[in-house]
């Protein structure tokens, strides 16, 4: 088994995946090694920072995701509560994936979000930034609305996601955020 | 763009992030890394798998023993920390943790790696701790006895401080490695 | 003679072997990259001490973690205090342990078990 993962990793470029719950502490204790991790391999100082601050928000994105999902009960298994969280290094980015489930009734917005989100340029990302944030057509409990656009603005690529069917009520998201190892690139 | 568009740009672990999901979900693996494990990395993980820890005493008590196994894992892969063609691992089941090192060795130093491990693991706790104290009190600083480049003084303490089996498995690769994967694991209830 | 200081990492361990105040301490955490490169100059300053050391000698061992490698270091430590002790000049080890780190305390024990030196396992009080 361990080889399987470890091929697995080898060949998708992965340094580090995560499954189970998300806290507060967790991330914190991943950030820290993530932060250590970027320190050793002596990354270029705004690189290292860019890929951090990406990292935050695709923490704090899934954590409010979750927060979103409804209570656990009979129907719903805790793992419904349990996210993936994944980062690798290819020889031009870094790659922060995040998976976790969502209800199948909020995937179409979601989408129509993100690809929005990628149709826009900088200017326009700024501009939908400032509309969420003063209450535009975005506008949806907590901050999980600003998050995939400030990850994208940090990390200045487009956003690639999957949804994958799990039941009739849940599909597993996953949402990459690619940072560029070239400093002045993003 | 359109979400085809939105497919190209990504790399390909994205599309294998649920079954990636599911596997570790399957198999109770709570974590992963690859790359080299340096004495930061597993300070960095135990932090990890701490907040995943319930309850008090129970709570400190794995934690230490699941420590003191990582660094001295950790130790096993030394060799090949530089080229970090090593995996860590950790699994948590309902009742214990394991910790896993995954690592590439010699195919030629596979039956001796082998034949070690399985000496080891008929041993009782006394005849470990003896063969631990021989080891510790004789061999140099200089020159630890290594069963196929692997520091036989660090798979007894891990024998020991898991009191119980210890899993591995080898896959070959080519005529000159192996990859060689060692899982040590704690019951979380019961004092070893 | 001079005392040896050593200001602790996060990978190795403060060190304190000063005679004129009479601390002999090792405290924190020891998985350093070099062990022997790290360890050498201890086992050189008790080299030393041994030609004069004081009437009593109370050396610490408050660790909070440690790998194989360090532990035959520390072996080596003892071992020249066993010396010491051995030749006339009483040495007291205390061997302090996290009441929940049973392999601390297992370890403190092989100590014991090794060596002619009185070694005296102390449960860390929490604080």
């Amino acid at each position: 088994m361990t080889y399987s993962y470890y091929k697995n990793m080898q060949i998708n470029n992965i340094i580090f995946v995560y499954q189970g719950e998300v806290t507060a502490d967790l991330v914190s204790s991943i950030l820290q090694m993530i932060e250590n991790k970027l320190e050793g391999e002596g990354e270029d100082k705004k690189v290292k920072k860019r890929v951090f601050n990406v990292m935050v928000e695709c923490l704090q994105n899934v954590y409010h995701h979750l927060d979103a999902l409804p209570p656990t009960d009979a129907s719903n298994p805790i793992k419904d509560k349990t996210a993936l969280l994944m980062i690798g290094r290819e020889e031009k980015d870094y790659f922060i994936i995040t998976g976790n489930h969502v209800l199948n009734d909020r995937i179409p917005h979601i989408k129509t979000r993100l690809d929005r989100i990628n149709r826009a340029t900088k200017e326009e990302l700024k501009q939908l930034y400032q509309e969420v944030l003063t209450g535009g057509e975005f506008t949806e409990k907590g901050t999980a609305g600003l998050g995939m656009i400030d990850i994208a603005r940090k990390s200045g690529q487009k956003l690639g996601y999957d949804f994958h069917p799990v039941s009739d009520k849940y599909s597993f998201f996953s949402l990459e955020a690619r940072v560029s190892r070239i400093p002045d690139k993003g | 763009m359109t979400s085809a568009e939105a497919e190209l740009l990504h790399s390909p672990a994205l599309r294998y992030t649920y079954p990636l999901y599911r596997n570790m979900l399957d198999n109770s693996v709570v974590f992963m890394y690859h790359g080299p494990i340096t004495p930061d990395i597993v300070v960095d993980v135990l932090g990890i798998v701490e907040d995943r820890l319930e309850g008090t005493g129970e709570h400190r008590r794995v934690s230490k023993k699941l420590f003191n196994i990582m660094v001295e894992s950790f130790s096993l892969t030394e060799e090949e920390v530089r080229k970090g063609e090593t995996i860590l691992m950790v699994r948590q089941l309902p009742y214990l943790y394991s910790v896993s090192i995954g690592r590439r060795i010699r195919t030629n130093s596979v039956h001796e790696v082998r034949a070690y491990l399985d000496f080891v693991n008929v041993m009782t706790p006394d005849q470990i701790r003896s063969e631990y104290h021989r080891l510790l009190n004789s061999e140099t600083l200089e020159h630890p006895v290594a069963i196929g480049g692997l520091p036989a003084i660090s798979i007894l303490d891990l024998a020991r401080k898991c009191n119980g089996y210890l899993y591995y498995s080898f896959e070959f690769l080519d005529d000159d490695y192996t990859f060689f994967s060692l899982e040590a694991s704690i019951d979380k209830t019961k004092k070893q | 003679m001079e005392a040896l200081r050593i200001e602790s990492t996060h990978k190795t361990p403060r060190v304190i072997l000063d005679p004129e105040n009479g601390i002999f301490e090792l405290s924190g955490r020891s998985i350093p990259e070099d062990a022997l490169g790290f360890y050498k100059p201890i086992f050189d300053w008790l080299d030393a001490y041994a030609k004069a050391p004081l009437p009593v000698t109370h050396v610490r061992f408050d660790l909070e973690y440690f790998n194989t490698s360090s532990s035959k270091n520390i072996l080596e430590i003892l071992k020249r205090l066993e010396a010491i002790h051995t030749n006339g000049h009483e040495v007291r080890v205390t061997w302090y342990y996290d009441e929940d780190d049973e392999d601390m305390e297992e370890t403190g024990q092989d100590y014991q078990a090794l060596l002619n030196l009185p070694i005296e396992l102390s449960v860390k009080i929490q604080s």
